[in-house]
């Protein structure tokens, strides 16, 4: 039923309005093939993590790295290959790993761009942890996985669309997850904008492996997670002070369900003491080529 | 906005007919942007025939009765175009008017900047 409703959601878009070609004006959402892209954003900022004992991420140092041949590309993590880059709605076969572990762990894969150097200025990084929680560390380790999928990209109503359809190649959590989003850009005298809403769905499986407790890791008492929906909303602004410098500010929140079960009560997951992601950085970006 | 021509001459014949194009490329600096192209054609035909040159579908010009004939034309690109030659009603010779640029090909970027983060 859900990957009947996301296609009708396609298909509506998709008899609106004819979509329009790469605008060469439009710099910061097309590239040139065939060269690399790299830009490094300094400033300040963290992205938060829901889970007790986890540590914010200080966000002071940010890697943009991007490359596009005329099928293939890796752009921040996602390595693809679009079937007919110039068509109006482009599917794509992709594959990255899987961002879930990084909560669990500092050296993920998923966290190969980031950089812990100095304090969160949001505060403690540790969470005060209360005695009916689990706290990351005393976890069995959480696998990091592959995930491999296909993307749809496409312009409809003003917006650009994305849909995207995740499973685990790598045998680490054996399940799918969806996303769909939505994101209209405008430019103007104060800057360059961007507004974006997206809703995740992760099965049952993919929670479980990553957010569900064992009954050795919790007093002999098992937690399950359900299939989750986890809507976002994020906004990114950016401001050219020459071909090479700008100013840049950047904001997300993901919310996430807290609740998981036993075989006798469901309440709040003992892992989980936030029920939202949150990311943000101000700060300065350097276009190195 | 600059754009040139590729001085690349293209000359086609079959057993009664024979043409030369030229030049058969635009360059242009901007891949956004139509490329003005003059071009010139040249036939010649074994017999006196009646002969239509066309562009895109379009008639350029028509000669009657003639065994050979030219013509300058003044287009502008933003695809290639297919050049034809008519004798007698049919279609005898063909020849694309090709469209390149100095600027490397752009697409739309796929994953949103930073998301990582």
């Amino acid at each position: 039923m859900l990957v009947r409703m996301i296609a009708s959601l396609m298909l509506l878009g998709l008899g609106l309005f004819p979509a329009r070609a790469c605008e060469q004006t439009d710099a910061t959402a097309c590239v040139a093939t065939g060269t690399w892209q790299f830009n490094l954003a300094m400033g300040a900022g963290y992205r938060s993590n829901p889970l007790y004992g986890g540590r914010n991420w200080p966000l002071w140092l940010m890697p943009d790295v991007s490359y596009y041949a005329q099928h293939w590309f890796f752009d921040n993590g996602t390595l693809g290959y679009t079937l007919a880059p110039s068509a109006p709605v482009q599917l794509s076969l992709v594959s990255r790993f899987n961002e879930e572990a990084g909560y669990f762990r500092r050296a993920s894969p998923a966290n190969l761009f980031q950089r812990q150097g100095i304090a969160s200025i949001d505060g403690p990084q540790e969470k005060f942890l209360f005695s009916n929680e689990l706290k990351v560390d005393q976890l069995a380790k959480r696998p990091w996985a592959l995930d491999a999928g296909l993307q749809l990209d496409w312009q409809a109503l003003g917006l650009q669309w994305r849909a995207n359809w995740w499973h685990d190649i790598s045998d680490q959590y054996r399940g799918q997850h969806l996303k769909l989003g939505a994101g209209y850009a405008w430019t103007n005298s104060t800057g360059e904008w961007r507004l974006s809403a997206a809703l995740a769905w992760k099965d049952k499986a993919l929670m479980n492996t990553y957010y569900g407790i064992s009954a050795a890791e919790h007093n002999g008492q098992q937690w399950q997670v359900s299939a989750d929906w986890q809507p976002e909303i994020s906004w990114q602004w950016q401001y050219p002070l020459n071909h090479r410098w700008s100013l840049l500010s950047m904001f997300r929140y993901r919310w996430i369900n807290q609740q998981a079960s036993t075989k006798v009560i469901t309440g709040q997951n003992p892992l989980m003491q936030e029920a939202s992601v949150r990311s943000w950085f101000v700060g300065l970006n350097y276009r190195f080529f | 906005m600059l754009s040139s021509a590729a001085h690349a001459q293209s000359g086609q014949c079959t057993s009664q007919l024979c043409w030369q194009i030229e030049p058969t490329v635009c360059v242009s600096d901007n891949s956004a942007s139509p490329c003005p192209l003059t071009f010139s054609l040249h036939w010649q035909s074994t017999l006196p025939a009646a002969v239509c040159a066309e562009l895109a579908g379009e008639s350029l010009k028509c000669w009657t009765n003639q065994s050979a004939g030219e013509l300058t034309h003044q287009t502008s690109l933003t695809e290639p175009l297919q050049l034809q030659l008519r004798i007698n009603g049919e279609i005898q010779l063909r020849q694309q008017l090709s469209l390149l640029s100095r600027q490397p090909a752009r697409r739309k970027r796929l994953v949103a900047p930073w998301s990582v983060f």
